[in-house]
């Protein structure tokens, strides 16, 4: 009885309900597109530095973080190799050998890290071939090629095919300084590789810093998928005295990423759901107020108070009820359409975007539960919402509320 | 006139609730947009003068071609800028600076280096420098100041002998040896991974390029004032080989990350200002159903629509004002405290803003335009919802009115 009372009620003030309507919709529309957009944005920045720069797991020589260079290399690197045949969920390993160095160009010189490297080996861990804006990926030139960022490449004013020196210590300490040509010009979608690191033929470095074939100071591992991460890292501290490295402890980074972004999405969250507070306070209060003679009528017919009470919180329910899928259904529409026109596009201003490692097209994205996590949500927010008017109207004078007006 | 006030007042008291639910709702979206655009501007005034203050200035003077080609043969001799007149108070102060790049090497570590040759005791007062120092001297006569990050990589300390290596004006081989005389420890991940400072002429001693600076940086009273000084300094400049470019031009990417975060800070406070502007239309809508009988009467013994109608909008008016009255006087005492005492970031979250090559700070900005924002936002939404109750008095039919 109460039910359809209530439900009654709702429609029988059809402007004033469609207001509160129209605010929880927009209310809970608002927070999935919001909420899309961030996770659209964390996600491709973790993404990128995942599988673009650090790849999910990562072997050193113990010795290595303290002392970054030549001097730690990896033990018995010919067995980190094989692990790609051995552990059935790695998809690919690249070997590394990196140096800290100098580049001179004519014009000028920076400081960068050299990584030395199998080319088909690291075009198969972190896709570097495909971020090539200008020539190609170390077969144009002969002798020496080499690959640096489209940033680099503007400081030190080089063109493919330009000559390049690069200067290094090799482990005795002496100065090793070596002409490479520009094979290719690339523009990764990690910063970091962006700013300072530039990529040699694995042969060519190690000639130069008279090292061995078989010196490499990292191992970088691509996963078949992230789920096996902890299992497959088990399995290769098992077979090797190196240290492995999850991507998530080499760059703290990413949790504080999605740490922080799960606390903005929180505050929007509270936000949004503070300021429809108040409209519902506010409507269903003069929702009240307006039918105090009724109310007065009813409670004078001897309807309970806890009936009352039930009442008034029913419909703010109802209202919501009916308002928040409509929001969902919205938010999901918004999603689907930007999905379906290629994202949304802020190439202007891809420049701050890259430097943060996001993309410049954000592709919504959202977890289904949070869907139901929003819904639920908003009943919460309408019962607290619902109290003080429920109260309100519970402690109407039956006999004074009669009598007024 | 005043009737009108008087009569608006006396309704807007005499149903208090209403008046401070409404009020409330508004007040507290002027709140939190206060506090938001504070903590916003705040960061953006925070990032703009670490920049212009570390790197390039409001405004920078290069020889032409320098921003294009930022290498040592494209400096400047300083003495053509010591013949003219730069002095203009809206200029606070002015820096040379010669920057290079060389090898640092100390045992058997090298790594490379930027090398900022400035004047320290200038440098003091410009980029508070001094304030970086975390051990040693900050003033030396032959020495250089390292950052605190490129010390521990080359496993150097104060007393310890450095060496360099470079290019010099000219294509010249530059070699020397320096000893460390301070520390310096930036939040700035890049400087703090690779920064030198030497004193001016030591720097252009190891370069061979005597009296050569790379660029005059240029404090300006207000950093949005670049324009008009840029012209002003470009007529002074007529003639020479220099140019003066503004840290708008200078810093594309800090441009655009500034209004990237400042626009989707707009769009939160816009769908904040929606979902509240609903609830103040209930508001409304209650005000002029309520109230039909009441206006009914007015009406009726001759209060023309016109005047109902003004009467309303006063009313309205006030309700705005109280609410937005409230929100300032609620965030102004969290503003001014923040203001003077920036929240200081520690841990996880400080490390993610220092990635990103910021301070890991959350300064607030104290600025009269925080709260003109948002009092002619919330106005301008206000006089979009009221066109309801104007229309709904135009449309009242007296003797309905008069029957409920």
């Amino acid at each position: 009885m109460i039910l359809s009372l209530a439900w009654k009620n709702i429609w029988r003030s059809k402007r004033r309900s469609f207001v509160v309507m129209s605010a929880v919709a927009i209310g809970v529309w608002s927070i999935i597109f919001m909420v899309s957009f961030y996770n659209s944005m964390i996600g491709a920045i973790s993404r990128n530095s995942l599988q673009h720069d650090y790849s999910h797991i990562q072997i050193h020589h113990e010795g290595y973080l303290s002392e970054p260079g030549l001097g730690f290399q990896v033990k018995k690197p010919s067995m980190l190799m094989k692990f790609p045949s051995q552990i059935p969920d790695i998809e690919a390993v690249s070997s590394r050998l990196i140096v800290n160095g100098m580049v001179a160009s004519p014009k000028t010189n920076l400081g960068i890290q050299v990584y030395a490297i199998d080319p088909a080996d690291e075009r198969a861990v972190t896709a570097l071939s495909g971020f090539l804006t200008a020539g190609d990926y170390f077969t144009n030139i002969k002798r020496n090629p080499i690959l640096l960022s489209q940033k680099l490449a503007e400081k030190l004013k080089v063109k493919v095919r330009s000559k390049v020196v690069i200067t290094v210590q090799d482990l005795e300490a002496n100065i090793r300084a070596g002409a490479f040509r520009v094979s290719g010009i690339f523009h990764s979608k990690s910063p970091r590789i962006n700013n300072g690191v530039i990529y040699v033929r694995h042969e060519d470095l190690s000639k130069l810093i008279n090292l061995p074939d078989t010196a490499f100071n990292e191992f970088a591992y691509l996963l078949k998928d992230n789920e096996s991460l902890i299992e497959t890292k088990q399995m290769m501290e098992a077979k090797t005295n190196n240290l492995v490295r999850t991507y998530r402890e080499i760059a703290p980074e990413f949790d504080m990423i999605e740490e922080g972004s799960a606390i903005s999405k929180q505050v929007i969250t509270v936000i949004v759901m503070l300021a429809l507070l108040f409209g519902i306070i506010n409507t269903m209060l003069m929702a009240v107020l307006e039918r105090t003679k009724e109310i007065g009528m009813l409670r004078a017919i001897g309807m309970f108070k806890s009936k009352i009470f039930f009442m008034i919180v029913l419909e703010t329910f109802m209202i919501s009820w009916v308002a928040a899928p409509m929001g969902l259904m919205a938010g999901f529409l918004t999603n689907l359409y930007f999905e379906k026109m290629g994202g949304l596009d802020l190439s202007q201003y891809a420049g701050a975007l890259e430097q943060y490692g996001g993309d410049a097209i954000f592709y919504p994205e959202i977890a289904q539960s949070t869907y139901l996590l929003l819904m639920l949500v908003v009943m919460m927010t309408a019962l607290i919402g619902a109290i003080y008017p429920a109260i309100k109207a519970v402690n109407l004078k039956p006999l004074e509320a009669i009598r007024k007006l | 006139m005043i009737l009108y006030i008087k009569l608006a007042w006396r309704n807007v008291w005499r149903t208090k609730k209403r008046t401070w639910i409404t009020a409330s709702s508004i007040a507290f979206s002027v709140f939190f947009a206060c506090l938001m655009q504070s903590s916003q501007l705040g960061s953006y005034d925070n990032m703009i003068d670490n920049s212009a203050r570390f790197f390039t200035g409001h405004l920078g003077i290069h020889q032409v071609d320098f921003w294009e080609d930022q290498i040592i043969d494209n400096s400047f001799d300083q003495q053509a800028l010591f013949e003219l007149d730069l002095t203009n108070p809206s200029i606070l102060m002015g820096v040379p600076r010669l920057s290079s790049f060389a090898l640092a090497s100390h045992g058997d570590r090298t790594k490379g280096a930027a090398l900022f040759g400035v004047s320290l005791e200038e440098e003091a007062a410009f980029s508070y420098l001094e304030r970086k120092l975390i051990k040693g001297d900050y003033n030396t006569e032959r020495g250089v100041l390292m950052a605190a990050g490129l010390a521990a990589n080359l496993n150097l300390n104060v007393g310890d002998t450095l060496v360099l290596m470079g290019q010099g004006y000219h294509g010249v081989n530059a070699a020397g040896k320096y000893s460390v005389t301070g520390i310096l420890k930036f939040p700035i991940p890049a400087l703090n991974q690779g920064a030198i400072y030497l004193p001016l002429e030591t720097l252009q001693e190891f370069l061979s390029a005597p009296n050569m600076i790379s660029s005059y940086s240029i404090l300006l009273e207000d950093s949005q004032d670049t324009e008009g000084m840029k012209a002003h300094i470009e007529t002074i400049l007529k003639g020479k080989e220099l140019g003066v470019m503004t840290w708008q031009e200078m810093l594309p990417d800090l441009v655009s990350s500034i209004e990237l975060d400042y626009y989707s800070g707009w769009v939160i406070l816009i769908i904040l200002y929606v979902v509240i502007g609903f609830g103040i239309f209930g508001t409304f809508l209650m005000m002029i159903k309520e109230r039909t009988y009441e206006l009914g009467i007015l009406n009726a013994i001759g209060m023309t629509k016109r005047r109902v109608q003004i009467m309303v909008a006063i009313e309205i008016f006030l309700l705005i004002f109280l609410g937005v009255l409230l929100g300032v006087l609620m965030a102004t005492p969290i503003i001014l405290y923040f203001w003077s005492n920036p929240i200081l970031l520690s841990g996880d979250a400080a490390l993610a803003m220092e990635k990103f090559g910021y301070e890991p700070i959350i300064p607030f900005a104290l600025n009269f335009k925080i709260f003109y924002n948002q009092g002619i936002s919330i106005f301008i939404i206000a006089l979009f919802l009221a066109i309801y109750p104007m229309l709904a008095i135009k449309q009242l039919k007296i003797i309905k009115a008069l029957k409920e």
